[in-house]
């Protein structure tokens, strides 16, 4: 088996859109091997141990739009995956109050009451709105985007899934969709509540991970991308996945295993071995190679094409287009281990919503000014933070008694200004350490002693999570969420399918449709894809196919 | 008892427009104006210029209604740009090429003429869609008309062959900062493209969508053009040619309220006391002047909602400077009122301009189009300044606007360093003092932000854009209805062309 040189496929990068292809390829009967960089495997899905008896989802960490599809084809919860959900969230303000959020509705409107009734009310056409969005869209992700210049059958079949489904909505509601795809979540905000708190607060979901700011036109769109998921059938739940979000590496892993897949991990590819115009197989960086007619690029479309293919293998347009792909670096991690819990004054105690993701804005001017600090090539000296503290429901995360927060970080960019020049070389050990002591001041405003609570801390700057991981620019979505960059358009118009002009070459990342979060979508749609083109007498079965 | 078959309310270029159209096809119209003259937005002034200084957009169409055919090309003088420069060197772009003053070509790779001929390009199928209503508001999306013209489009997307096609289908969504660093180095050219794009809206030029405000603005051809006998003159021209269609006007007269029986128009009330009769009437003002003037009852809840929540925020400021005398620029050939005066030296210039816009603020570093008038023996420098917002933080007092007059002139002596001593006179004309004159919504030149989920089906409320609004017989023909502002006539002629069929 070691000697074992050539394969039916190759997929390059274990994250979980590569796990997931590999695992659909193997379940279909082929042959396949799935080479990783890094010596464990789950990309920006993993658990990391780095302070003894802490566990830290140290990239991704919480966990909703894994389709569920997908997990029921490839038995994820047979190979050890419990997702657990949580409960709520919070925002505190800087005067000691705080707006909770409850997914119960009776406790929610009359949390909202408090602040306004008429918000209260609001929420509930809020609420419709963003449900029916998330209805409409959720057939989506498991089907190829159609390019609509083609006649090819495929796509003028998918063309017609998708007129058929703007035609069902009708007029009215077709027209208040393509007002919503194209609106800023601020205005849609805006259009429905009063009061700024609770603004800010379901705000922060059309930011995360993005480029832009609360105002910028097609931000409601991010919103759904962060509440089409579900749990357990529930839209728009979250959970955390027991082990950390490594578990479902893990269970993929060992479903992968179980249709006999081979992993090799501890050594990245070099080069993509390409002959007249078709791929043979990847060059390791340790000087391996392996063979196989089809490839598939777990890395994002910029690293796959620029760096690990040769110039002269690929047509000058497309290689401008993929140039031309935006990829930004807008975010940063912390990973805490705390000594204890930390109180958080204004909470009651115990609070449910303690449990649930907590945030210290107050407003959406403030979210707009951290994003224009970004802009100009600095850290939000108010970041938007997005914390939680898992351990509370999943005991495996630390130590008894102790627990883990994991924070995300919004804006932080990746070319760092410092003085005239803009560089990802700027962020330094210091300069991480004033990240984080920019954003622990902003966590002080919900829990003023964390900072005695601190056991661990992993600082993680986009520049560190490029080169661990591989994301450039460290962008959680392998590439912006922006309209021209979405459906059809992702990752390079004409290319929606998966597939490049390499023969046999296929990416299968989140800068494939529909795009990222820890969602599986674009791993199974490219295993589909090249399923129905490649082989004859294999094909894909089970609920995503 | 009918006293025309149509009440036009608003003389407005869309106004002027709308009832050109119901006149020519032999309906009697009347114009109601607030205003001492006709010509809206565009033509108001204080002492100073117009407050259009240029003309964009006018549709040939619009001027053939208007039996003004004979408007050639004796009457409209092309109008070349000059970036203004730090280094002195300013930059002329005359018919897509761009030149330093020195003579030098800046363009020298040709991507600048590669990416305006682009937006020509583009600005064709735009504008096949604005010389019609939307898709979709025959009532239902299916009525054969529609589903033609929604096929002869797709077929004019995919003439353009398919990279072209794809590229479309991209570049329409993006912002226009990315768009144009895709291809620009950033400097004044982008810088001056990006003003474009971003002239009267409340939006940076960072903001996704802001491409189609570019495709938009170069829609017919990149062609710039001012009236040659002034801006003045042109509404003359305009006012006669109403008349001469037997179009009746009053001016000076505010439309106090819309006349409805049974859930139908019956006609309009003027502030005089008089009421005229119609059961026909077009608005050409804003969606809450037109909802003061319904009155809330006779609104479906939706859509007194959707027109609370339309997005109005007027961004530009009129800045007008009586000067001495003309001053003597040695290296620009060719009559100085010919060009106009682009300070926007790069995209990222004109992102923080507008950051500032965002708070409540106007940028120490603004964005400005200006051009020299010559009005009977007065030299005027009239300025348009973008990212100047209404809700100003502390309100617009004199001291505002003392403040904004001087951080205009701050950044023009760029190009007149003896500017100062120059003025005589001067006068600030703010977004809210539009609105004040006019009674559009925050002075929003467009009545409506242009973004992309408020134009086409969309605009200016998904439930209004097919013209119709409220109770029977009432029309929207504002440029809050699709396809939007500029000097361009097309909302008020698609409005009449809606009225000409539903009345047949």
């Amino acid at each position: 088996m070691e000697a074992k040189k050539s394969f039916d496929a190759i997929v390059v990068g274990a994250g979980h859109n590569g796990l997931v292809a590999g695992a659909y390829l193997a379940r279909a009967g082929m042959e396949v091997l799935i080479v990783e960089k890094n010596d464990w495997i789950g990309g920006a899905a993993v658990s990391r141990s780095l302070n003894e008896g802490w566990t830290y989802s140290n990239c991704s960490y919480v966990c909703s739009l894994f389709r569920r599809e997908i997990a029921r084809d490839l038995e994820l919860p047979k190979y050890g995956l419990q997702i657990i959900p949580y409960e709520g969230g919070a925002s505190f303000t800087r005067d000691g109050n705080y707006l909770a959020y409850y997914s119960d509705h009776y406790a929610l409107r009359r949390e909202i009451s408090r602040f306004s009734a008429r918000d209260a009310d609001a929420y509930q056409r809020y609420a419709t709105a963003v449900m029916r969005q998330c209805r409409f869209i959720r057939p989506f992700l498991l089907r190829n985007a159609p390019d609509p210049t083609s006649v090819r059958p495929r796509d003028l079949s998918e063309m017609a899934f998708l007129i058929k489904r703007g035609y069902e909505l009708g007029t009215k509601e077709l027209q208040d969709t393509m007002r919503f795809w194209t609106m800023s979540i601020g205005d849609f905000l805006d259009e429905h509540f009063e009061n700024d708190l609770l603004k800010a607060h379901l705000a922060g979901s059309g930011i995360i991970g993005t480029g832009l700011g609360v105002y910028s036109p097609g931000t409601a769109y991010v919103l759904l991308h962060h509440y089409m998921g579900d749990i357990d059938g529930g839209i728009g739940a979250w959970g955390f996945a027991r082990g950390g979000m490594g578990a479902i590496s893990e269970a993929l892993e060992n479903s992968f295993k179980h249709h006999n897949g081979r992993l090799q991990k501890g050594s990245g590819i070099d080069q993509f071995i390409i002959k007249n115009g078709k791929v043979k197989g990847v060059a390791l960086e340790n000087g391996d190679e392996f063979y196989a007619p089809l490839v598939i690029s777990n890395m994002d479309v910029k690293r796959t094409f620029l760096n690990h293919v040769k110039t002269e293998a690929l047509p000058e347009d497309f290689k401008k287009a993929v140039k031309r792909f935006k990829i930004r670096g807008s975010s940063a991690k912390l990973n805490i281990s705390l000594k204890g819990f930390p109180k958080f004054p204004s909470a009651p105690q115990n609070a449910s919503f303690l449990r649930g993701d907590m945030h210290c804005t107050e407003s959406l001017l403030e979210l707009e000014k951290a994003y224009d600090q970004w802009k100009a090539g600095e850290w939000s000296a108010n970041p938007y933070v997005d914390m939680l503290i898992p351990s509370q429901i999943d005991p495996t995360m630390a130590p008894k008694g102790d627990h883990m927060m994991t924070v995300f970080v919004q804006y932080a960019p990746y070319e760092l200004k410092v003085g005239n020049s803009r560089s990802a070389e700027h962020w330094t050990a210091e300069r991480c350490k004033a990240l984080s002591e920019s954003v622990l001041d902003q966590i002080s405003i919900a829990c003023p002693n964390i900072r005695s609570h601190i056991e661990h801390m992993e600082v993680r700057s986009p520049l560190e999570i490029e080169k661990e991981v591989g994301l450039t620019e460290g962008n959680i979505f392998q590439g912006e969420l922006t309209f021209d960059q979405l459906f059809f358009n992702r990752p390079i118009p004409g290319y929606s399918d998966y597939s490049s002009p390499v023969k046999g070459l296929y990416i299968c990342g989140s800068s494939t449709h529909p795009g990222g979060g820890v969602m599986g979508a674009p791993g199974a749609n490219a295993a589909r894809t090249i399923l129905q083109t490649q082989s004859k007498n294999m094909h894909m079965t089970g609920y995503a196919s | 008892m009918i006293d025309y078959d149509a009440i036009v309310i608003g003389g407005g270029i869309n106004g002027i427009a709308a009832a050109s159209m119901l006149s020519s096809k032999g309906k009697s119209v009347v114009i109601i104006e607030q205003q001492s003259e006709l010509g809206g937005m565009a033509a108001h002034k204080r002492e100073g210029p117009t407050a259009a200084h240029l003309l964009w957009n006018l549709n040939p169409k619009v001027i053939k209604d208007l039996g003004l055919g004979s408007i050639s090309f004796d009457d409209l003088t092309s109008v070349d740009t000059i970036c203004v420069c730090e280094s002195g060197n300013h930059i002329r772009v005359k018919n897509s090429g761009a030149f330093y003053l020195d003579g030098r070509v800046v363009d020298t790779d040709g991507s600048f003429r590669k990416l305006t001929n682009r937006l020509s390009r583009y600005g064709v199928l735009l504008k096949k869609l604005a010389e019609n209503a939307p898709f979709g508001t025959d009532d239902k999306l299916n009525s054969t008309q529609d589903i033609l013209r929604l096929l002869r489009f797709g077929l004019s997307l995919k003439l353009l062959g398919k990279s072209q096609m794809r590229k479309f289908l991209q570049d329409i969504l993006m912002n226009v900062s990315d768009f144009l660093l895709d291809d620009l180095p950033d400097g004044p050219l982008a810088g001056l493209l990006s003003a474009d794009a971003t002239r009267g809206q409340f939006s940076g030029p960072r903001n996704p969508g802001t491409v189609f405000n570019l495709v938009y603005r170069y829609g017919h051809g990149c062609e710039l053009t001012r009236p040659t006998k002034g801006m003045e003159n042109f509404f003359e021209l305009l006012v006669n040619a109403i008349k001469k269609l037997n179009v009746d006007v009053k001016t000076h007269v505010r439309a106090e309220k819309i006349v409805i029986e049974e859930d139908a128009v019956k006609g309009v009330e003027l502030a005089d006391g008089t009421t005229v009769f119609s059961n026909t009437v077009l608005c050409s003002s804003g969606l809450n002047s037109m909802k003061k003037m319904v009155g809330i009852s006779y609104l479906d809840i939706e859509d007194s909602r959707s027109i609370k929540n339309l997005r109005t925020m007027g961004t530009t400021a009129k800045v007008n400077l009586k000067l001495s005398k003309l001053p003597i620029f040695e290296n620009i050939k060719g009559p100085i009122n010919d060009c106009r005066f682009i300070v926007a030296p790069s995209v990222d210039y004109v992102d923080n301009a507008f950051n500032s816009c965002k708070y409540g603020h106007f940028s120490q570093t603004p964005v400005s189009e200006s051009v020299f008038t010559f009005r009977q023996s007065e030299f005027w420098l009239s300025s348009i300044i973008q990212f100047v917002p209404s809700k100003l933080e502390g309100g617009w007092n004199e001291a505002a606007r003392e403040h904004l007059k001087q951080v205009l002139v701050h950044s023009l002596s760029a190009f007149i360093p003896s500017l100062n001593e120059l003025i005589v006179d001067f006068e600030v004309i703010t977004p809210n003092d539009f609105a004040e004159d006019l009674g559009v919504e925050g002075g929003n030149w467009h009545h409506s932000e242009m973004s992309l989920d408020q134009i086409f089906n969309l605009r200016p409320t998904p439930r209004f854009s097919a013209y119709r609004a409220g109770p029977k017989g009432l029309y929207l023909c504002g440029s809050s209805s699709h396809p939007g502002g500029d000097i361009m006539g097309l909302s008020g002629r698609n409005a009449a062309i809606r009225v000409l069929r539903n009345t047949k």
